[in-house]
């Protein structure tokens, strides 16, 4: 991958790529595997991208499914990494973040299902309804309604640890 | 004010260091040390499953009292479990710190060898399977049935001649043919991981072209 298609095409989106890796890893080294394996994917895929969507939209979903499939491979070989337990001390290597309300509102996402998490980061990225159904081959109601229950799980998993 | 999910969200990444990219090197790195592990592990599996097998012509030879040939067959598979263990010996000592393309590239050519070198054992093998298996069978169970229906003239060591020509010639094909076998063979156990293999050479050939 040469560095200018670094610069020019995935580092614009590295923040939202950053921001969907650390949901669904639990510590910085699978965090760096996975952030490397979707521009590795994005470098690949690159000449599969019709212009049907924005570069953004793309590398969003891109990102996502590598995440999903990479989430899926790890299952299968170790079994203990249930996205509803976490062992303390993977908990505790999970504190990427400086900010401690960030820090464990990741936690809680981490929590979520795995196309809940996508979803919910696609809502915090200010992607309206219509966006976010587009990408999950749902309708923007549904989209609403899923939106509503997810926020209430994150609610009831921050209760009383946000400052 | 009341922390909501959207502030916390919008609060957490003002901070730029929150987005600090990982940097992009060794990009294959643990992916290719991976591949080669999940190929020794499975590589050591079927040198177990052939080591284990061994007892099943033994055993056969022990009942049909032709222990002889089953001690052949059990030597010439214990030879392939050997043959194996000691390539593995060799790959253990590719280097890990070389760059991830040489690190690949030095195990395809150790799995170039193996293959090359299995194939020249089974050149042997396999037609040593088929002549000790239809030996075997033949001392059990069909020597005193059929020689009777045979003249003097039509046997050689008190066997048919024509049943002889059969098992020469499959023989023969088998290691004429044995690379083409052996290849059938590796690619059904392993044929996913090569062509992973040979994606990933392709891949980091690429990668190394456009830097």
């Amino acid at each position: 991958m040469s560095s200018d298609f670094y610069t020019t095409f995935i580092q614009p989106h590295s923040g939202i790529i950053i921001k969907i890796c650390r949901a669904y890893t639990n510590t910085q080294e699978d965090f760096e595997d996975y952030y490397q394996e979707v521009c590795l994917q994005i470098w690949r895929s690159k000449d599969n991208f019709q212009n049907k969507s924005d570069w953004s939209t793309w590398v969003y979903r891109l990102s996502v499914n590598v995440c999903l499939t990479l989430l899926k491979k790890k299952k299968n070989n170790v079994q203990h990494f249930a996205s509803d337990y976490l062992p303390p001390e993977i908990e505790e290597e999970s504190k990427a973040f400086q900010d401690e309300d960030l820090s464990l509102l990741y936690d809680a996402i981490r929590k979520l299902s795995e196309i809940d998490r996508a979803i919910i980061l696609l809502y915090l990225e200010e992607k309206s309804y219509q966006e976010i159904a587009e990408t999950f081959n749902a309708t923007p109601n549904n989209i609403g309604v899923r939106i509503k229950r997810i926020k209430e799980r994150l609610k009831k998993l921050l209760h009383g640890k946000v400052n | 004010m009341e922390k909501s999910i959207e502030n916390i969200w919008k609060k957490g990444f003002i901070n730029q260091e929150a987005l600090v990219a990982p940097k992009i090197n060794a990009l294959y790195e643990k992916k290719s040390i991976h591949f080669v592990d999940k190929f020794i592990r499975d590589f050591k599996i079927n040198l177990w499953a052939i080591a284990l097998f061994t007892i099943v012509p033994l055993i056969l030879s022990i009942i049909g009292n032709v222990i002889v040939l089953g001690i052949i067959i059990c030597a010439a598979l214990l030879y392939l479990v050997y043959y194996g263990h000691q390539q593995l010996k060799a790959l253990n000592g590719l280097e890990k710190t070389n760059t991830s393309y040489d690190y690949i590239i030095q195990f395809d050519a150790w799995l170039k060898n193996i293959i090359n070198g299995y194939t020249k054992i089974y050149r042997f093998v396999y037609p040593l399977v088929l002549i000790i298996s239809t030996l075997g069978i033949w001392e059990t169970f069909l020597k005193d049935e059929i020689v009777k229906h045979y003249e003097a003239s039509e046997l050689l060591w008190g066997m048919p001649k024509f049943g002889l020509l059969m098992v020469a010639i499959g023989a023969i094909l088998l290691s004429v043919f044995a690379k083409k076998i052996y290849y059938f063979d590796m690619n059904l156990m392993y044929g996913s991981q090569f062509r992973k293999l040979k994606e990933m050479i392709a891949e980091m050939e690429e990668l190394k072209n456009e830097e």
